[in-house]
């Protein structure tokens, strides 16, 4: 208010000082929430996880800083084969959608008639369900005496000779897909409208076949946006706990559920922010992909 | 670019892809098991929670029946999940709307001191896997007391809907031509009359969508109400992870259908958004 009555200021300069008084005010509430409720729990999980809880022959607790929670994290067998299998359900599901999400979105882009047009109405149907239901679907649909075990019976399969999908790793990588497929195409298939239609004609008038237009124009082309996708896709699948819950094995188990089972069911924050921790430097380098590109993309 | 190549290998890993017709029929095949992958689990579970009775292995039930869902409609514990679920949506909707609208308006418009810092900041929350972030916050809900409570579970929810609101507003406000503000501005129209009349009608309909998106994402949300939440405040979602745990087919079943019925209702309505990349993001589904 003092700016406005002032006589030395210059108008354009009061109406620049006044457009960032106004930004920091509109920006400040998101700002607060984003600090209390995103960053402060992250850095106090860092904290936590260093925080180790003694418990003396009386029963009281005293507390300390220490490294005891990672060395658990280490050398406890069932939480390292977590850990390793975490990062294995989350490479084979995002190498396994990102190829059908490429063949879809390519199939939108340079495909026409019917059967391209119908990919592009199925492929988004999981986006819009609730991954619980997801869940739920494909445990009717892959258990033992469900419904493809049904089908093949009918074929002739001996009761019993169905494989164990649900409740086991197979099942986890199968629902994930099925969940990411939409998200995936969806960014492939907008990466790839970026690729202009003269380029491929032309590398096609020199007589390219479709198959090295594909390898030599539309695949390096296309991979820096490809990226972005395979990292957040990737980060979602680690961070990921209804799936493995539902349709995962008891042992081993992806951090997720054995995060959320130590913190509610054991009581140990201790060794949940641990793994918390764990979760998040597991996903640094992508995480620090995903945000660079984004960034880039979005400051654009 | 071909010359370098070696021939035969790449004759015989194309020819295929290079045959229009071999290509056709692979992509209908390809169509068709997608459409199967995608379709029959939901089909499934639509024919389970009308089963009267279904012995396997038969493909369809054996007797069809409307009484799981007369069960689940009149069980008290779903009337108060879905009471829950609708009364947590709306506040977390109108909250994110309330932070995120400014928010947006300003990255788009205003010369917003450390924009770029800031836009940062916005995204990392994306780029912490979801349930370590939940659990953090869990940790932190239990020292502050936020733990089981109405507005902890608002708050969880909306650490997805902000960030995603913020961008998608951010976006609309971009596109609305600066011109009409300023013609506004120069009429002799307040800064926030201009706002309210010229570029909030014109930013409606981004905002709706991202609304929906949001009042969706909320209702949807299970992982983080299940560990904030408990035990008194069970979200549909939350209920349903019991209800599948319990193994009562045809009653998860009949729920599935329930909590999956305003999502499909917007996959209709939103139809014409879909192209837009952000639809994919706003659900943090992935």
């Amino acid at each position: 208010m003092a700016v406005v009555t002032s006589a030395r200021a210059v108008p354009r300069r009061r109406r620049f000082d006044r457009s960032r008084a106004a930004g920091v005010l509109l920006v400040l509430p998101s700002l607060v929430y984003l600090t209390l409720f995103v960053f402060i729990p992250v850095i106090k999980a860092f904290a936590t996880s260093f925080t180790v809880r003694d418990r003396d022959d009386a029963g009281n607790y005293t507390y300390r800083v220490g490294l005891d929670n990672y060395a658990q994290l280490a050398t406890s067998d069932t939480l390292r084969a977590n850990v390793i299998f975490t990062v294995f359900i989350a490479v084979t599901s995002v190498a396994i959608v990102f190829v059908i999400a490429y063949v879809i979105a390519l199939a939108l882009r340079f495909g026409k008639g019917p059967t391209a047009k119908l990919l592009g109405r199925i492929y988004i149907v999981p986006l819009f369900i609730p991954s619980v239901i997801a869940s739920y679907a494909m445990i009717t649909f892959l258990a033992n005496h469900g419904f493809v075990d049904g089908i093949l019976q009918a074929f002739g399969l001996p009761d019993g000779a169905f494989p164990k999908i649900v409740f086991d790793w197979k099942g986890i990588v199968i629902t994930q897909v099925w969940l990411s497929l939409p998200f995936m195409t969806v960014l492939l298939s907008s990466v790839l409208l970026e690729i202009s239609d003269s380029l491929i004609e032309s590398a096609r008038d020199v007589g390219a076949s479709s198959w090295q237009i594909f390898r030599h124009i539309v695949l390096p082309l296309s991979a820096p946006g490809a990226l972005i996708g395979v990292t957040f896709m990737f980060l979602g699948v680690i961070g990921g706990f209804t799936v493995p819950y539902l349709l995962g094995p008891n042992a081993p188990q992806m951090l997720g559920v054995s995060m959320v089972y130590y913190m509610t069911n054991y009581f140990e924050p201790y060794i949940a922010s641990t793994q918390a921790v764990a979760i998040f430097m597991l996903s640094l380098v992508a995480a620090v992909y995903y945000v660079r590109q984004q960034f880039k993309r979005e400051i654009r | 670019m071909a010359a370098q190549a070696p021939a035969m290998p790449a004759i015989r890993l194309s020819w295929w892809i290079d045959d229009p017709r071999m290509r056709r029929m692979l992509l209908r095949l390809f169509g068709g098991a997608l459409a199967v992958f995608i379709g029959i689990p939901l089909l499934t579970l639509v024919l389970w929670s009308f089963a009267g009775e279904w012995f396997w292995p038969n493909l369809i039930p054996t007797q069809w029946s409307l009484r799981w869902w007369q069960e689940v409609l009149e069980n008290p514990r779903v009337i108060d999940a879905m009471v829950l679920s609708f009364t947590i949506a709306p506040v977390v909707t109108f909250l994110t709307a309330v932070v995120a609208i400014p928010a947006g308006y300003a990255f788009a418009r205003l010369d917003v001191p450390y924009r770029r810092t800031l836009l940062l900041l916005f995204l990392i929350p994306n780029a912490f896997p979801r349930i370590g972030l939940y659990v953090s916050l869990a940790v932190l809900y239990y020292q502050i007391g936020l733990i089981d409570t109405y507005w902890g579970v608002v708050f969880l929810h909306m650490i997805g809907t902000l960030v995603y609101m913020t961008w998608i507003t951010t976006a609309t406000f971009r596109s609305i031509d600066p011109h009409l503000e300023e013609a506004a501005r120069d009429a002799g129209a307040s800064p926030l009359r201009a706002f309210f009349s010229v570029v909030l009608p014109l930013a409606l309909p981004g905002i709706i969508v991202a609304s929906l998106f949001s009042f969706l994402a909320s209702v949807d949300e299970a992982q983080g109400t299940l560990i904030v939440g408990t035990p008194h405040y069970i979200t549909m979602p939350v209920l349903l992870y019991t209800l599948i745990s319990s193994f009562q087919r045809p009653v998860a079943a009949v729920f599935s259908v329930l909590l999956a019925l305003p999502s499909l209702l917007l996959l209709v309505v939103a139809q014409r958004y879909l192209h837009s990349e952000y639809v994919a993001a706003g659900l943090g589904r992935v």
